[in-house]
């Protein structure tokens, strides 16, 4: 079930929000927990089973590991926890990749089609076992409130990675969210549907449309602002729809994207874009290899490991990796070579990182290294028709919208508006909302066109 | 309540939607849309497992969501309103008219279906002459926004000049629009309207060595919401005023049985009102006059033949005519039995670059 469709917008969501809100303490995480499995069967029962396994497993592990006071034996386990987390991470993600990367083809009888949301769940659940070994946290003995941890449907699929720290405190308690929380959750929710349906998914069409005129320049760069957008929207809208629904469920998620556009650097726009998942490779990944500590060739080496590994979180593809890489070049070059790691003026710096990311973009959305070719041959033809024109008076609202709220001062401005008067934010709310169910149907427009057969 | 007045508002809008849809009785069909709407899916254990089950559920909510022609409306005139002219290939040109987007059309289709023609006249033996109707966009070029991408009709025009005998037109209906009263093409449908056809029926006599006769009479439908609204529906868009030739002495026959008059009275009555001239597209219909003076026209054509064939059937006893989307059977075997003295193909330009039709035709 995806958040932007029908069965989850009218059904799924006022009933569980609704529910969870008036049972009892002690129903309140089994009720999650199962309303949880449901969302996930919905989009794909098979892999239930699959999930249900490394639930059990990890919290397990997670107890044994608070019971031995021996480091061996903790590391044995933690070992082993990591081992089922990845083992099924990195066999159904990447067994096709590394064996197309040799030159074989999987012919197994095995479906190899990737769970959906198994990137999310295997960190959130290796980050949980790291941090109890390392005494971090105290393991979960409740396996129903551990599973509700790692199971909370707003964040299962597309983040962001919750940490369990973020959610103990919550877990055992009647979850009660007041009246602020509720409504600052109502909105946060419409805002990331409203960024989603309205401005993503728009931004999603203008994309194909423009990639549809190849050798023309300006539809090319057209498309690629498009997509840069996009990406951005979509998964923000995602992730602010998650942190709302966890506010109205009576969690608090942390926030995964700062205003990424706005970055004045390479380094700057890292720690504003999916935040949760760069905290995660600097916490789990790059300070254990030794951070910054262990002089400039290690620190290089750790960050092309830790950017190695982003590029393949994202996919299994030499796209991928090659997108790692590019933002590795980028990092080490602001890191090593520049004073304060930023370059000056600072709407230079913020230019220059909108350009590494949009370039960065057109590798990430290009189906193989093929494509991405021709893309860059499209973005560097030096030939351009009227018709650019054209689409960009066609989308210029969309286009203007979008990255207003791009821009913090702006959203600041809305925000600040929001609280000064309450009326303001409630037509807001409902008016996206109403927008965004009236732009899903019209998603499913279909007319029959008899001449057309 | 009154403590959170957002979060209570959106639950209750939703849960509205929710129990509006489950209590309001499924519709069968959208007319707006023109096709049936989903029914409620039975539910099975096996297309729960590989997702049929839960992504025919979603369908079901999306068409039966209460007030969704009005949700479709609102968005797309929201859309309209921010600037943007294209949705589902049309184009939203000045003063409300609308166009197809032609910037897709391939000249190799447009070859191959009038290599084919030429193909046909050798193989029978008789004249084949090719009038292939631009679209609105090529005639009406001014009406369009600024630097919207479109075909050259011109340059595909030509291109089949190149295969076959093309009669003019493309200027006809140029120098025809300034002086015409009505409109050549209606603005809410993608087809020519009476006066365009008119214009078409002078560009075939000329090529056939006909007498021109003068304007039939006519009668007129308002209320006629076409093709390209269905895709577009704006809701401040005036529909169009359909017009009908109307043809006393004429027998229409198709699929084995002759109809009462040439115009469907039932579809007329529709919005879709051009589908009931000749009771819309037969893969093979005959007209027949008898006062006529010239003996078999065989046609090969689209719809848009359909606003031409009533005038061109003063002059023929029988027009034998064949829709190339869906004629099956050996088109030169059809030719051939049906003893007409020459060809003539009337298309809209848009199938001929857009399809293989004709050229797929069986038999060539």
């Amino acid at each position: 079930m995806v958040f932007s469709s029908f069965t989850f917008l009218l059904y799924f969501f006022p009933a569980v929000i609704l529910l969870h809100y008036f049972l009892p303490r002690r129903a309140q995480n089994p009720f999650l927990l199962l309303a949880s499995l449901l969302f996930y069967a919905w989009g794909d029962i098979r892999r239930v089973p699959l999930f249900l396994g490394l639930l059990i497993a990890d919290w397990g592990l997670g107890l044994l590991m608070g019971k031995s006071e021996k480091k061996g034996t903790r590391a044995l386990w933690l070992t082993l926890g990591l081992a089922c987390s990845f083992g099924a991470l990195i066999f159904y993600k990447y067994t096709a990749f590394f064996l197309g990367a040799v030159g074989v083809r999987w012919s197994g009888a095995m479906d190899l089609t990737l769970p959906l949301g198994i990137s999310f769940f295997t960190f959130q659940a290796a980050g949980y076992l790291i941090d109890v070994y390392r005494g971090a946290v105290k393991p979960e003995k409740d396996p129903v409130a551990f599973g509700t941890f790692l199971f909370l449907f707003p964040q299962l699929i597309a983040g962001p990675i919750v940490r369990y720290q973020d959610l103990s405190g919550q877990l055992h308690i009647k979850r009660k969210p007041d009246a602020r929380a509720l409504d600052g959750g109502m909105a946060l929710f419409a805002l990331g549907l409203g960024a989603k349906t309205l401005l993503a998914n728009p931004l999603g069409a203008m994309f194909k449309e423009l990639r549809g005129f190849p050798g023309d320049m300006a539809c090319a760069w057209l498309s690629l602002i498009a997509y840069s957008l996009q990406i951005y929207f979509d998964f923000m809208g995602y992730s602010v729809m998650a942190v709302g629904m966890g506010r109205m469920l009576g969690f608090s998620f942390p926030r995964n994207f700062d205003h990424p556009y706005a970055a004045v650097s390479v380094t700057d726009f890292w720690r504003r874009w999916h935040k949760t998942l760069s905290g995660w490779f600097r916490d789990y990944v790059y300070i254990p290899l030794g951070g910054s500590r262990r002089g400039k060739a290690r620190e290089a080496l750790n960050l092309l490991t830790v950017w190695l590994l982003t590029g393949l979180w994202h996919g299994a593809d030499w796209t991928f990796l090659l997108w790692g890489l590019w933002y590795f070049v980028w990092l080490a070059v602001e890191k090593f070579l520049l004073k304060k790691r930023r370059i000056r003026p600072a709407l230079l710096g913020r230019l220059l990182t909108l350009l590494c990311a949009a370039l960065g973009w057109a590798l990430f959305v290009s189906d193989g290294l093929g494509e991405f070719w021709r893309y860059c041959q499209d973005l560097f033809c030096f030939r351009a028709a009227p018709q650019a024109l054209f689409w960009l008076r066609e989308y210029a609202v969309l286009l203007l919208l979008s990255i207003l709220f791009c821009v913090p001062k702006a959203v600041e401005g809305l925000k600040t508006l929001a609280r000064k008067y309450p009326i303001f934010r409630f037509a807001a709310v409902v008016a996206l909302l109403l927008l965004s169910v009236a732009s899903l149907a019209a998603s499913t427009f279909n007319p029959f066109l008899y001449f057309r057969f | 309540m009154r403590k959170a007045p957002v979060f209570c508002a959106v639950m209750a809008l939703l849960l509205a939607i929710a129990i509006g849809g489950a209590l309001l009785p499924d519709r069968d069909k959208s007319e707006l849309e023109n096709r049936v709407l989903s029914s409620f899916p039975a539910f099975s254990w096996a297309g729960f497992q590989d997702g049929r089950w839960t992504d025919d559920l979603e369908t079901y909510a999306a068409d039966q969501l209460p007030l969704r022609d009005a949700f479709v409306s609102v968005y797309m005139a929201s859309q309209a309103v921010l600037g943007k002219r294209t949705t589902e290939g049309v184009i939203l040109g000045k003063d409300g008219r609308l166009f197809d987007r032609t910037d897709g059309w391939q000249e190799r289709n447009v070859e191959r279906n009038a290599g084919t023609l030429k193909e046909l006249a050798e193989k029978t033996g008789l004249p084949v002459y090719l009038l292939a109707v631009p679209s609105a966009a090529a005639v009406y070029p001014e009406a369009l926004p600024a630097w919207v991408p479109v075909a050259d009709e011109e340059a595909l025009l030509a291109a089949a000049g190149e295969k076959t005998a093309v009669i003019p037109l493309l200027s006809a209906l140029t120098a025809a629009k300034e002086s015409a009263s009505e409109p050549l093409y209606y603005r809410t449908d993608h087809h020519w309207t009476a006066a365009g056809a008119r214009v078409g029926y002078l560009a075939v006599c000329d090529a056939l060595g006909l007498e021109p006769l003068k304007e039939e009479a006519y009668q007129d439908y308002p209320g006629f919401f076409g093709s390209y609204y269905a895709r577009f529906p704006l809701p401040w868009l005036k529909g169009d005023v359909f017009r009908s030739p109307l043809e006393d002495g004429l027998k229409l026959a198709a699929a084995g049985e002759e109809k009462n008059g040439i115009l469907d009275g039932e579809a007329v009555a529709g919005r879709d009102k051009y589908a009931a001239l000749l009771y819309g597209n037969h893969p093979m219909m005959e007209l027949y006059n008898e006062q006529a003076p010239d003996q078999t026209l065989f046609v090969i054509k689209d719809s848009y033949a359909n606003a031409l064939l009533p005038a061109l059937s003063r002059h023929y006893r029988r027009i034998v005519a064949v829709d190339a989307r869906y004629f099956t059977r050996d088109i030169v075997e059809a030719v051939k039995t049906s003893e007409g003295d020459a060809v003539l193909c009337v298309y809209g330009l848009n199938g001929l670059s857009t399809g293989r039709a004709i050229a797929l035709l069986p038999g060539l």
